[in-house]
């Protein structure tokens, strides 16, 4: 089921008119019913894809219970856990890339093998939230492991957990640590809460619907023929178009999670904070999909070493992270040239410590600014375009000056280019910190969001893009 | 959730949104693909089907046949629709199977008997859509034009510039299945560019035709009436048609009869609006006039070479006006007298006629027509036929037609160019008609001037 749809209205309609009512019991209604209503809400979309959540879940569950019964085969269990996440990962995600890469491997040798062929047809479809849901699954048996996490006995809590509606498909990724304890307490939503959660969801919608949703034509075009346009200024516009189509597709599905979590009495972790508007790649990572950066420190880049073995081993684990972090957005080449262009620009960072440096200059806080988001931009270029031969194309249009001008007839172009200046603008808000400065305070705030929230819902409703699936349902 | 406060805030914001909606913005977009939703993915059975291509859902109301033969009765007319098995599996669907009568009218065009690797693409995007999505455009479309989306640089023109949304005008029956269509300003020459496009490489596909022979007289051994004709279309649009994809309508309808099928030839004269597709008021008279022959059909006339089983209709068609004159003696006589005449690549500008502005004026001639046939020997580059007037060397109305959307090399074919006198000429104006030719080699001949007053 789509956030952005209108079946999703009316589910969550009767999801929150019946909560008030389950939410009191301190039996196992409330957690049947939560369980129910997520599989609902991700059954929507395909049925049979619930038997490996549920199976999945399953192994994770009692591997979970074993690791603390049977301590003397602890790792035993962590591994069938760990296998059954990512052989599902390996199976429904990465299949068709390695065998494609292994026919290409053979054929060096002239051996014709044709692996696609041994891939049952049904491994074709892409399980909504897979490496969402696998990684938050994950966590739980890693941390029962090290001892951070206590399993749950109840089946229930640990689906409640697993399935949770908002989070499920695209994050943010919620450790058991976190959430389950908030799960098992019984309590009354404030008022506050109430109009928190609603401005989340508000400013959710508003980032998906009416800003990425409007990109995207425009985005779209371009990469389903790079060879139609060699205009400098297009590319950049483009590209400028796909940075904030992705944050704001991706973030305003964050932001509606956590605003329908604050409805539930649930509290999920920031998952971007304005990345943008760093000046530095650093920085740039501690703003951008908080939960998987974190998610990578925590069971990747600490267990390699983090940075507690000497500096050339640093730069190999951040190294072997980024590329990681990359191949899990994607089963192709182009996702690992992202991760790699990023882990390299974080190494040069390291290395020459110029963002440093620029910072005691005049405007040296805006050149670092604007140096990281070409950096940021021409990596998304590997990232969106279908090919490695494409994203060259599209980064020589975007290097070389082409002065050519005849966009600007474009009725897409021009479209988009208005919510790519919104979404500017909005980020150049936040970077000068406007808000502290504004008269958005005390009594003033509270008319002021009367305001802004009634605009925001006019603006979902009368310039709502062409409704279109969250980008990161795809990984 | 249930906050006063937010409940206050959404429905204020809903009923300003929805002012606008109501207010401002058309949903012709959504009712039209409702139409062909309903067609689709709805249950009901009809009596009568009537099927084809995009000059069948724009060109053929039901009323006319649910009135005459008191049959109930549907449209299934889609975009590039094709006499291929998707279409008759919806024929199928759709037909009811008790009545004692039951009709199929096929509207056969060239297009719908040719070849596409995805046929009948529109059938298939609506038998492919989403449950979810056909429920919100059945039921939930009254709604939903309560708060459409509309683009914000469209809303801004309508808002500020009194733009209209659309030069087309577009009226959907959903029960029927027809769109009653016209442009604000019709452009005779508009639907010619698409259809050369679609006929480049595409020729009539004979198994095709074979298995749609089969399925008429499949329908007819299961006690189906199945009649058949030519949608009418624009004399350019007829040619390009017949030129580039081997449609021979005498082949076509001989066949269909053998088949089991009764042919329908149609008499009217009738006006399109983009030189493909009828006018609203015409598409009525000609679902009249085949429902009064289908009313009126007698199996003992037999099909023969007097038959007039087509009706070239033309955009804006001559024939609503009285003719002043007909004659090649307008066309400058040293030019053209000999009868062929060759123009070479080298040959630019080559006059068709100069026509003395007195003589429109004083007769008070309103429209002038060309018909000539044409040869291309070699098609290179741009061809095309204008008319334009000047003004004390300032052009003060322009028209033209791209010949190479028409023309197929090698072949003589019939040109005919039209275009309104404008209102401002006078006696010092320069009217001029001639072919501008950049490299290519032609033929010209029996050119006929029409003028209408």
């Amino acid at each position: 089921m789509l956030f952005n749809s209108l079946i999703f209205l009316l589910f969550g309609f009767l999801f929150f008119t019946l909560l008030p009512l389950v939410n009191k019991q301190k039996n196992n209604i409330r957690w049947i019913f939560l369980t129910v209503a997520s599989f609902f809400f991700y059954g929507w979309w395909d049925w049979r894809f619930l038997f490996l959540i549920i199976g999945s879940g399953l192994i994770d569950y009692i591997a979970g219970l074993l690791i603390i019964k049977s301590y003397r085969y602890r790792t035993l269990f962590l591994v069938i856990s760990l296998l059954g996440n990512l052989g599902s990962l390996a199976a429904f995600k990465y299949s068709g890339f390695f065998a494609e890469n292994f026919n290409k491997l053979f054929a060096l040798f002239d051996i014709a093998i044709d692996f696609n062929d041994q891939i049952p047809p049904f491994m074709s479809i892409l399980p909504v939230g897979i490496s969402f849901y696998t990684f938050q699954s994950m966590s739980y048996t890693i941390d029962i492991y090290r001892g951070r996490l206590k399993p749950t006995r109840n089946i229930l809590h640990f689906f409640s957990y697993l399935a949770l509606f908002p989070q499920l498909v695209a994050g943010p990724i919620v450790r058991a640590r976190d959430l389950l304890p908030q799960l098992k307490r019984v309590r009354v939503v404030s008022k506050q809460e109430n109009w928190n959660g609603f401005y989340l969801i508000l400013v959710g919608y508003f980032k998906k619907v009416v800003l990425a949703d409007n990109i995207a034509p425009l985005v779209n075009s371009a990469f389903n023929d790079v060879g139609a346009h060699q205009s400098s200024l297009y590319w950049w516009v483009v590209m400028f178009g796909f940075a904030f189509q992705i944050y704001f597709d991706f973030s305003g599905y964050s932001d509606i999670a956590r605003g329908l979590a604050k409805w539930m009495g649930l509290h999920f972790r920031l998952n971007f904070n304005h990345p943008y508007v760093s000046t530095s790649i650093r920085e740039f990572w501690t703003r951008w999909h908080i939960s998987l950066s974190t998610w990578f420190r925590d069971y990747v880049y600490i267990p390699l070493g983090g940075s507690r073995k000497g500096k050339f081993r640093s730069h190999l684990n951040m190294w072997i992270t980024m590329i990681v972090s990359g191949f899990w957005h994607g089963a192709a080449w182009n996702f690992v040239i992202w991760g790699a262009l990023h882990a390299f620009y974080n190494s040069f960072e390291r290395v020459f410590k110029y963002e440093k440096a620029l910072k005691t200059i005049r405007f040296g806080k805006e050149i670092s600014w604007i140096l990281v988001l070409v950096q940021v931009i021409i990596a998304w270029v590997f990232f969106r375009a279908e090919t490695f031969t494409d994203a060259i194309h599209v980064i020589k249009n975007m290097l070389l000056i082409n002065t050519d001008m005849d966009i600007i007839r474009d009725g897409v172009f021009n479209n988009a280019l208005i919510f790519i200046i919104v979404g500017l603008s909005i980020e150049v808000f936040f970077y000068f910190n406007l808000k502290s400065k504004l008269a958005f305070r005390g009594r003033n705030k509270e008319y002021f969001q009367y305001f802004q929230f009634v605009l925001m819902i006019i603006a979902i409703i009368l310039f709502r893009g062409k409704g279109q699936e969250f980008i990161y349902f795809q990984f | 959730m249930f906050d006063k406060r937010i409940i206050i805030i959404v429905l204020s914001a809903a009923l300003l949104s929805m002012w606008v909606s109501v207010t401002f913005i058309d949903s012709t977009a959504d009712l039209v693909k409702q139409l062909f939703v309903f067609k689709v993915r709805s249950n009901n059975t009809y009596d009568m089907i009537i099927a084809g291509d995009s000059r069948i859902y724009r060109g053929i109301s039901t009323d006319p046949f649910e009135d005459n033969l008191g049959l109930s009765c549907i449209n299934l007319g889609f975009s590039s629709g094709l006499l291929e098995p998707q279409m008759y599996q919806l024929i199928d669907k759709k037909i009811a199977i008790e009545p004692d009568r039951k009709i199929i009218l096929l509207g056969i065009t060239p297009h719908s008997l040719t070849h596409y690797s995805y046929p009948n693409g529109h059938i298939q995007r609506m038998n492919e859509m989403k449950s979810e999505e056909v429920i919100d455009y059945l039921y939930l479309l009254p709604i939903k034009r309560l708060f459409q989306a509309v683009n914000i640089i469209d809303l801004y023109e309508m808002v500020v510039n009194g733009k209209t949304w659309s030069d087309y005008i577009q009226i959907p029956y959903k029960r029927q299945g027809w769109i009653a269509s016209d442009y604000y300003s019709r452009r005779p020459y508009s639907a010619l560019e698409s259809y050369r496009k679609t006929f480049d490489n595409r020729t009539i596909d004979s198994l095709m035709l074979d298995a749609f022979y089969v399925q008429v007289q499949e329908w007819v051994n299961r006690g189906v009436e199945v009649y058949g004709f030519i949608p009418p279309s624009s004399a350019n649009i007829e040619s390009l048609e017949r030129t580039f994809s081997g449609f021979s309508d005498e082949k076509v309808i001989k066949r269909f009869i053998s088949s089991g099928g009764k042919w329908l030839g149609i008499d009217g004269v009738y006006k399109s609006y983009d030189g493909s597709h009828m006018i609203k008021e015409d598409a009525l008279t000609l679902s009249a006039e085949l429902a009064e022959k289908i009313n009126q059909f007698d199996d003992d006339v037999a099909f023969d070479s007097s038959f007039n089983y087509r009706h070239n209709y033309i955009a804006d068609n001559f024939f609503d006006y009285r003719i002043y004159n007909f004659s090649e003696s307008n066309v400058n006589d040293s030019t053209f007298s000999d009868g062929v005449r060759n123009i070479y690549p080298n040959e630019q500008n080559i006059p068709l006629s100069n026509i003395a502005p007195e003589y429109i004026i004083e007769n008070n001639i309103t429209k002038i027509c060309f018909r000539f046939k044409v040869k291309a020997n070699t098609l290179k580059k741009k061809l095309y036929v204008i008319s334009q007037v000047t003004k004390d060397n300032e052009k003060i109305d322009y028209h033209n037609l791209n010949l190479s959307w028409v023309l197929k090399e090698g072949e003589w074919q019939t040109i005919n160019y039209q275009f309104d006198v404008p209102k401002n000429l006078d006696k010092s104006s320069v009217m001029e008609v001639f072919i501008y030719n950049i490299e290519n080699d032609l033929q010209i001949d029996d050119i006929e001037v029409f003028y209408f007053n």
